[in-house]
């Protein structure tokens, strides 16, 4: 009886697989016919290592001339899987398994073939000294990577239930359990949980999904390199893995982590330190010096030298807008001078900045639109911007310069003031998992 | 509700633009230099010059150009009022950082004329104040040729970032203020003079209750500068029968003690520290002959600081504040203090006590 039902269950499954799949050009089915014995592979051809099946199930198949001994032999193979329900089935056959059909079970392997493994180079957080390699495109390698940096038998690693309605995105969480708070644990699995979003494709979205409303700040780390990570494990803290991004999501962060480099650790104790002082001189001018060229320029022009003011007032002649349309048109030029950049093929990106950039600047100054000394600005602010060494945070204060730039227009030197006192407060009322944003020490654990 | 929020913060941000300070800084005239002098019409008081910087937008004669624009009225406000018809941008007084007073309106007394200085939130506090001799006007039409940004040669001159000479007084606003009204130090003020194309800055006036009273000579301005700021880098001429050499000091420290204890003759001791060495002579000068050296130097320089300072006492004039460290080192009633200052300081004695100390004869034996 028992053995009936779940002849006509595989039989219906069988039925539903070939529904399913057979407007799919990609999907396969093969019947391996030997003597008497005869068995069924269905797999989707361009998910799966087609050389690998040949090697695995067909060869040994037609080596092992017995349907029980080939079962047995499959059973024993990395990747096997047991038979849960239909719905299983079509999961995990478009996540590159094999679904073998014999006479009397149904018997499921993982053949996996993913394109796109090879480990990338880091390029959004490059180091000089520290390693180069960034996570890949592949959940197993990246897994992989990370364990070889941490070698520690508490690192567990949990597989959560997919995100993504519609595309169904595997997602995993990484820890030191010896470390970690277990309340953090469990509240990151629950945010998790709670996203609900069609189509999920980077640790960015997952950012968002988790916070839900609008942030500026970034306040979960979005990190390519496993040094990284494998540091943030031994402080405590949970990563997120996705699959198909290169990006892993570090939380809790706090705004200066979001400061620092792995450079820094690399690197002997002033010159690190010296960074360190680079890097928070360079935060600030790119905050607030388009803000502070307007404040003191149009309202407090005693604060300069006097040859000073002379020289900018002199370069200002020729300008006919108030400061700040000069100073917002020059920022905007130099935004758009950076986003196409990032755009531009390689080849000729540098070409086009330095077109943009080289000769817009002298143009627009011969031409009297903005004066020299906004140019040295912008230049500043542009260059300095990229000093931060996360690109999120360089992103957030890339805008956060033009609320300055508002309040120095219609208040002046106390309008900055209160602007950066007010950047302030709202930095100290964020908070990452409930770890205050503006945090200075390190959490106690 | 968002919309209205944002279109409120625009309109806000239109209009307060106008009218909250915003004026760019090519819509300004700087004012670097400001002269005060009689009237020459009958009815008004005061001529009020002001040296206006011209900015340019070519770097090779970048702020170079000034202009200078003269108005007379009752008051200085009203002058300044007037002259703003006459110009087409804002003034601006933030860099004003030398204010030059006429000799004769120093003569009549500062205390009325500094208050519109004082009280101006724009006039920084930190101005050098100089005397203009023959008067105000005369010093800020003087245009040096090499001047590359006007009012720059006053600048550096008082401001000791380039010249550094033993003979320049310093005067800033803020210290004017303070040795006009406090009891027992009198202001010192520099005196400004044309001289060939540019100025010359070698002496100070000292002032007795508001007005001038007493000019020193170029000598007595560095021997006060010596003393009171005790600028080290001084030159001093040691002259005898048969020689004359010049000590140029590399340290030189000063200090006084009022001694009232003996009642009826009270004393103020000096020491002074001079350490340096030979610079130039008309004689040969060798290195074992210095203590010689140093005894003549130092009854030089005793008799010559005995000299000014007695002289301050005939003068009854106190611009190393005697009167104030009296005021300050002894307790009771404040009116009382300074009555009985005022009665001690033409008895005071000065005790002079000069140490000298040659370490060479320069560079050659």
């Amino acid at each position: 009886m028992l053995k009936n039902t779940r002849i006509e269950n595989k039989i219906s499954l069988k039925k539903l697989l070939k529904d399913t799949l057979k407007d799919n050009n990609d999907s396969k089915f093969q019947t391996l016919n030997l003597n008497n014995s005869k068995v069924e592979l269905i797999y989707i051809k361009t998910l799966c290592d087609t050389t690998k099946i040949q090697e695995l199930l067909i060869k040994s198949f037609f080596e092992l001339e017995n349907v029980d001994k080939f079962e047995a032999y499959v059973k024993s193979l990395e990747g096997f899987t047991v038979y849960k329900n239909d719905r299983d089935i079509v999961n995990k056959l478009y996540d590159g398994h094999v679904v073998i059909y014999t006479a009397t079970n149904v018997l499921l392997i993982q053949v996996r073939n993913y394109e796109n493994l090879g480990v990338l180079q880091a390029t959004t957080e490059s180091t000089i000294q520290g390693p180069q390699s960034a996570l890949s495109e592949d959940l197993i390698i990246n897994l992989n990577l990370i364990r070889h940096r941490y070698h520690k038998t508490s690192l567990m690693n949990e597989s959560l239930n997919p995100v993504g309605t519609t595309n169904q995105i595997k997602i995993e969480i990484l820890y030191d359990q010896s470390i970690v708070d277990n309340n953090l644990v469990k509240k990151v699995k629950e945010k998790i949980s709670t996203i609900d979003k069609d189509v999920i494709q980077g640790v960015g979205e997952v950012q968002n999904e988790i916070k839900k409303g609008k942030a500026l700040f970034p306040t979960y780390m979005v990190t390519e390199r496993p040094d990284r990570i494998a540091y943030n494990l031994s402080k405590g803290k949970v990563i997120i893995l996705l699959e198909g991004s290169p990006f892993a999501l570090i939380v809790p962060a706090v705004f200066f982590d979001f400061m620092s480099s792995m450079e820094d650790l690399y690197q002997t104790f002033w010159i690190s330190k010296f960074l360190i002082i680079l890097r928070y001189i360079g935060l600030f001018i790119s905050i607030s010096l388009p803000a502070l060229y307007v404040a003191i320029t149009a309202f407090n022009p005693e604060l300069f030298r006097v040859q000073l003011a002379l020289s900018i007032a002199g370069s200002r002649i020729a300008v006919p807008y108030p400061a700040y349309l000069e100073v917002l048109f020059m920022l905007v030029i130099m935004e758009m001078l950076i986003e196409s950049s990032i755009r531009l093929p390689k080849t000729i990106g540098p070409t086009a900045t330095t077109v943009g950039g080289l000769i817009l600047g002298q143009a627009s100054t011969d031409a009297g639109l903005v004066s020299n000394i906004m140019i040295i600005i912008v230049a500043a602010v542009a260059i300095s911007n990229f000093v931060i060494p996360l690109n999120e945070m360089g992103s957030a204060i890339r805008v956060l310069k033009y609320i300055l730039l508002l309040v120095a227009t219609s208040f002046g030197t106390i309008g900055v003031v209160v602007g950066l006192l007010g950047i302030l407060l709202y930095l100290i009322h964020l908070d990452s998992f409930d770890e205050p944003f503006l945090r200075i020490t390190g959490s106690e654990k | 509700m968002k919309h209205k929020v944002l279109f409120l913060f625009i309109g806000f941000f239109l209009i307060l633009t106008g009218c909250n300070g915003y004026k760019d800084i090519d819509k300004r005239f700087f004012v670097v230099e400001m002269g005060l002098d009689h009237a020459t019409q009958k009815d008004n008081k005061y001529a009020v010059t002001l040296k206006l910087a011209i900015a340019s937008a070519d770097t090779e004669t970048m702020g170079s150009e000034s202009y200078i624009v003269i108005k007379e009225g009752k008051t200085i406000s009203e002058a300044v009022k007037k002259l703003k018809a006459n110009v087409d941008k804002e003034l601006d007084f933030g860099h004003t950082k030398v204010i030059i007073i006429g000799e004769e309106i120093a003569k009549e007394g500062l205390i009325d004329v500094m208050d519109w200085f004082d009280r101006r939130r724009d006039i920084q506090q930190i101005s050098y104040i100089g005397i203009g001799k023959p008067n105000a006007q005369k010093i800020i039409d003087v245009k040096p040729k090499f001047e590359r940004i006007p009012g720059n040669f006053l600048f550096l001159i008082f401001g000791n970032t380039g010249t550094e000479s033993p003979s320049i007084t310093l005067q800033y606003l803020f210290d004017l203020r303070r040795r006009l009204t406090e009891n027992g130090l009198d202001p010192i003020i520099p005196v400004v003079e044309p001289s060939q194309e540019s100025f010359a800055v070698d002496h100070a006036s000292i002032f007795y209750n508001g007005k001038l009273a007493l000019e020193l000579s170029e000598e007595e301005t560095v021997l006060y500068n010596a003393l009171e700021r005790e600028y080290p880098k001084v030159q001093l001429q040691i002259e005898n029968e048969e020689e004359i050499f010049n000590i140029s000091s590399k340290v030189l420290n000063a200090k006084y003690k009022i001694d009232t204890t003996n009642g009826s003759s009270p004393s103020i001791d000096f020491e002074i520290e001079i350490e340096g060495s030979i610079e130039e002579t008309t004689e040969q000068i060798k290195e074992d002959n210095l203590p010689k050296y140093e005894k003549l130097a130092r009854e030089s320089v005793k008799e010559r600081i005995e000299k000014l300072l007695t002289k301050f006492q005939e003068e009854r004039v106190d611009p190393f504040g005697f009167g104030l460290r009296y005021r300050a080192t002894n307790i009771g009633d404040e009116e009382e203090k300074w009555q009985k200052w005022l009665s001690l300081y033409p008895e005071v004695t000065f005790k002079v006590n000069v140490k000298v100390k040659l370490f060479g004869t320069g560079v050659i034996q």
